[in-house]
């Protein structure tokens, strides 16, 4: 297989990479300063994986809408079918940064968590 | 009431000032003129904060929320919904008046940290011509409806300018189900970080288009189209264009800091960077105990060195110096931060941050002091939208030069 550019995303450093996926399924990565380039381009061929960040519908006139992320990786191509059941939620609790407001968001395996202050 | 420090702004530079000089001994305060502190943090709802600083990617609102925490620990009096309308000189200290649902009130203070922030550049400040209807905003103010009003500006967006803000728009309006059409840049490099463009942009299948611009915009009460054209590499449009149907043009086009306070002051901006030249603590080097931290002082483009720089300012405020400065020159940058030195300070560790006019694959930044070599950094993938932020270790000396070189 040929080799594949990435940037990594995982931390401000933004290597340039080099992969290239071998025969035995292992994948050959340069460019990268710490291991989590290794991690993140292997992942970027084999099952890319995103966190998903955005906003959920509050009850609260003070919060119309509070940030929520998934609390781990998902599989990248999930990410606009989470969006999508996000926009459908509407909290009714007030909630604080690190509070679970649906777990195992759609059976993926990340619990979707509030990550602004409300109270 | 009678502060050490006032510190202007309760984002994440005025939290983190207010937090160091606390824990200094200092009686401070927080004027924040929004109702909740945090800052611009608040609307940036994605990760990616808080890297260097805490080892963990975190959003915006998690990151302000450590700081805010830590303020609340301390005991520190904030005032929110407060808006600063005057500040004077007296007594070696200052007056600072302001306003807010409560009446007006004055504090004196014997330092000042300026933390307001930057604002962004307008539509209009880059020439788009055509009709001025509904539907045109800066990508900051559309993070602000999108991610804390929970509106949806659009439903077809076309964004003009590269900045990070602008990509990272991309990627929320496609997430609450808008088409956002392409990314033009008058530019041939983007303005935002590559990273930016790969999980932005690359991501969603969005197409950035270099050495492109938005020329007209059309519509009567609401954007119907705008034209987008080719540009030479003097920026001038080439050609005819194309007509572009949208109903929202979010324009990304840079950040100005906030200096409002500081002229008030009578201090002087640094055409360089737009905000107030400092030392080695970030004080006003045409003023003493006047600090300016965050994207007041330059904008960054991380904020863990948003609060590096604050701490270091707040844990000042605690010091009296009696200050010898010497300017920085600066040769082959865009422009560096502190642009003074105040060599009678005993600490030899001094930390520059500054930004290269241009790409480079390889450079070294070197410093000179009397006009000799004294260190020399080696640096990969250089470019203008990263920041760059070197540590040096030098003795006082009557001239300090910093030049980027390019290498082979």
């Amino acid at each position: 297989m040929s080799e594949v550019k990435l940037t990594c995303i995982v931390c401000p450093n933004g290597c340039e990479l080099v992969a290239e996926k071998c025969g035995d399924g292992s994948v050959k990565v340069a460019g990268n300063l710490c291991p989590k380039g290794v991690k993140f381009a292997t992942d970027e061929l084999v099952r890319p994986l995103r966190t998903f960040t955005g906003t959920a519908a509050t009850a609260f006139p003070d919060f119309p809408v509070i940030a929520v992320k998934t609390d781990r990786e998902v599989p990248k191509e999930e990410i606009l079918r989470i969006a999508e059941y996000v926009n459908s939620l509407c909290l009714t609790k007030r909630c604080s940064p690190g509070d679970v407001i649906v777990k195992d968001v759609l059976g993926l395996g990340a619990d979707l968590v509030v990550t602004a202050d409300m109270n | 009431m009678n502060y050490g420090l006032i510190v202007i702004g309760g984002g994440p530079a005025g939290l983190k000032a207010a937090c160091s000089a606390a824990e200094k001994g200092l009686k401070v305060l927080i004027i924040e003129r929004e109702a909740q502190l945090g800052g611009i943090l608040k609307q940036c709802v994605h990760d990616g904060f808080g890297v260097i600083r805490f080892g963990e990617k975190l959003t915006g609102p998690e990151y302000a929320y450590r700081d805010i925490t830590e303020v609340k620990r301390l005991g520190i009096e904030c005032l929110t919904g407060t808006f600063v309308t005057g500040i004077c000189d007296k007594d070696g200290g200052f007056v600072v008046e302001t306003t807010s649902a409560q009446g007006i009130r004055s504090d004196f203070t014997e330092k000042i940290a300026l933390a307001t922030g930057c604002r962004e550049r307008t539509p209009r400040q880059v020439n788009i011509h055509g009709t001025r209807p509904a539907g045109v905003l800066a990508a900051g103010a559309c993070q602000n409806f999108v991610n804390l009003k929970g509106l949806l500006p659009g439903k077809r967006a076309v964004i003009l300018g590269s900045g990070d803000i602008g990509l990272i728009m991309a990627r929320r309006l496609t997430l609450e189900g808008a088409e956002v059409i392409g990314v033009y840049e008058a530019k041939a490099t983007p303005s935002g970080l590559q990273r930016n463009i790969r999980q932005c942009l690359d991501d969603f299948g969005i197409p950035l288009h270099l050495k492109t611009t938005v020329t007209d915009v059309y519509g009567d009460k609401r954007v119907e189209a705008v034209r987008v054209s080719a540009v030479d590499d003097s920026m001038n449009p080439v050609g005819e264009g194309e007509i572009v149907e949208c109903d929202l043009l979010v324009v990304s086009v840079g950040l100005i800091p906030e200096n409002e306070l500081a002229e008030k002051l009578g201090l002087q901006t640094d055409p360089a960077t737009k905000g107030i030249a400092v030392d080695q603590y970030m004080m006003s080097a045409g003023k003493e105990g006047v600090y300016a931290v965050g994207n007041a002082l330059h904008v960054h483009d991380l904020v863990d060195y948003v609060s590096e720089g604050a701490a270091t300012a707040g844990a000042d405020a605690a010091n009296t110096r009696k200050r010898s400065l010497v300017k920085v020159g600066a040769e082959g940058l865009m422009y560096v931060v502190p642009q003074y030195v105040d060599v009678s300070d005993a600490n030899e560790k001094k930390t520059f941050y500054m930004r290269a006019p241009r790409d480079m694959a390889v450079a070294s930044v070197k410093l000179y002091a009397d006009g000799e070599l004294v260190a020399e950094r080696k640096l990969k993938n250089v470019k203008p939208p990263e920041m760059l932020r070197i540590q040096f270790k030098f003795r006082a000396s009557d001239s300090i030069t910093l030049r980027l070189e390019e290498e082979e």
